[in-house]
């Protein structure tokens, strides 16, 4: 299990637990991570602007990982959608792949699609499997209620994404249960976090935020896990945002699946960064702790 | 959180003097595949998150760019109110790439200058680019900045819109939230000519 490992841009600028759980616990499974050194960004939110830089952006990085040899594993929705995205189009388009080596020729680049990519959690699913991973827990997360936030664009659209179930994820699910958690379903599961309505139309953002977060609280869930830089960043600093504004406080801890995976496997907290998030998991860790 | 129905266009006559038969193809060619072969089921209407807050359904867009409806389509706020989630896209039984349909009209928006008021979108995307652009990766703050003063118009106008957010930026930053410094990589000058390249195919290929 060897990959070129993509971590996009906000990873490693804003989220620092995320990229350590993930490389800590890859290690643990023996899977390698080999840094993409010069990467560029995925180009997803150019693609609004400009379909055709998105592509050039997004072909300049397969066709990194080409020279590398290597399959793309990301941690990012965002990046995993427009990676994948790029290379079905290109795939199936012999013109337009023409048309964007043209421009890569320039760097001394060319796409040939002969990579793929694919999410952390895909990896660990079936790469790794289920069974496998609960063979190196070694503190089982008992008692745990975790509700899951998988984000729409590991998802969506299916046909291209082939991740999971659109409609009905369970991946996700499966794996927090590995850790010996239990997981809750609550409405709307599948639906937008809001985040990518960030600086264009920050009400609705919110608006959506709050859907979601009220169906996660009456679920009573003691923690919610997600997978995306940009819905975890929305989940947690959103509900300080709206303490502030609306003085509601959910309380809710937010964290990415690699940290819950890594304190299952007995890796200290530092370690994983559990304490860097806005809404603190203290008494979570408290709990856990405890029934050890 | 407030269930306002999509509000209802009342009746109106299309005058097709006032329709571009183009329009669908142009928006084809932005992106937005299969925008020919819609058969207006509301599947992607039904399912969409932020249809309350729309002027038109995206059912309603996608018959108005069949029509050639231009002018309205590139005003209306729906385009920049779709936040992107692909559940539309991923339930269309014709196909129709809806989500990317949305980021074609709102490239298509930008380039035709349309102005519309209170929508803070063509100065988001357009700071967007210059970033990337220019170091290869996103890099936040320097986005806040460019973000502001495209939208407020003016240095003064920005620093105040700044001022307001400032608080919030510095904590991340000294929570080790945002980096202080950007990456940049080493092709990224290159980079930059890739948009000039592109922009200069766009206009070719029309
Ligand atoms: S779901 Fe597809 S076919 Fe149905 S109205 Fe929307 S775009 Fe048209
Ligand atoms: S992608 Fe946009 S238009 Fe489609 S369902 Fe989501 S928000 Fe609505």
């Amino acid at each position: 299990m060897r990959y070129a490992f993509y971590l996009g841009c906000v990873i490693p600028t804003r989220l620092f637990a995320y990229e350590a759980s993930s490389r800590k616990v890859c290690r643990e499974l023996g899977i390698e991570l080999v840094d993409m050194e010069d990467y560029i960004c995925c180009g997803t939110p150019i693609e609004a602007v400009s379909h055709r830089t998105w592509l050039v952006m997004a072909a300049y990085n397969l066709a990194l990982a080409e020279k590398m040899g290597l399959d793309i594993l990301t941690l990012c929705n965002g990046c995993v959608n427009s990676l994948k995205k790029a290379n079905a189009g290109l795939k199936e388009d012999p013109g337009l792949r023409k048309e964007i080596n043209s421009v890569l020729k320039k760097f001394g680049m060319e796409y040939r699609g002969r990579v793929e990519v694919k999410h952390l959690i895909k990896v660990l699913y079936e790469d790794v499997g289920i069974e496998e991973i609960k063979k190196k827990v070694k503190r089982p997360l008992t008692g745990l209620v975790a509700a899951s936030h998988v984000g729409c664009h590991v998802l969506k659209p299916g046909w291209v994404m082939q991740h999971d179930s659109p409609e009905r994820p369970k991946i996700l699910d499966e794996l927090i249960e590995a850790t010996g958690a239990k997981t809750v379903d609550y409405p709307y599961k599948t639906e937008c976090c809001g985040q990518t309505l960030r600086g264009l139309n920050d009400g609705i953002s919110l608006a959506l935020l709050q859907k979601k977060l009220g169906n996660i609280e009456d679920a009573k869930a003691d923690v919610l896990v997600t997978i995306c830089p940009a819905c975890n960043m929305q989940f947690d600093m959103g509900q300080m945002e709206i303490r502030q504004k609306f003085k509601k406080n959910y309380d809710i801890p937010v964290m990415h699946y690699p940290e819950i995976l890594g304190l299952a496997f007995g890796i200290g907290k530092e370690d994983l960064g559990v304490l860097t998030h806005k809404v603190k998991p203290t008494k979570l860790m408290k709990e856990l702790t405890n029934g050890l | 959180m407030a269930e306002v129905m999509a509000q209802v266009v009342p009746q109106q006559t299309i005058k097709l003097k006032d329709c571009d038969p183009n329009f669908v193809k142009e928006v084809i060619k932005a992106g937005g595949k299969n925008a020919h072969i819609c058969f207006q089921c509301g599947t992607c209407t039904a399912g969409c998150p932020t249809v309350y807050a729309m002027d038109y359904t995206p059912r309603q867009i996608l018959r108005m760019v069949n029509l050639g409806m231009k002018d309205k389509v590139l005003q209306s706020g729906t385009i920049w109110l779709c936040a992107s989630c692909y559940t539309c896209q991923s339930r269309c039984p014709r196909g129709v790439e809806i989500t990317s349909l949305m980021g074609a009209l709102k490239s298509l928006a930008i380039k035709e200058g349309v102005d519309v008021k209170n929508i803070k979108g063509p100065a988001f995307y357009n700071s967007f680019i210059d970033i990337a652009m220019s170091n290869g990766r996103m890099f936040e703050p320097m986005l806040f900045l460019k973000f502001a003063m495209k939208s407020e118009g003016s240095l003064t106008g920005a620093a105040k819109a700044m001022m307001k957010d400032a608080p919030f930026g510095m904590k991340l930053v000294m929570k080790g939230k945002m980096a202080f410094v950007p990456h940049k990589i080493k092709q990224s000058k290159q980079l930059k000519t890739i948009y000039e390249n592109i922009k200069k195919m766009e206009g070719e290929s029309e």
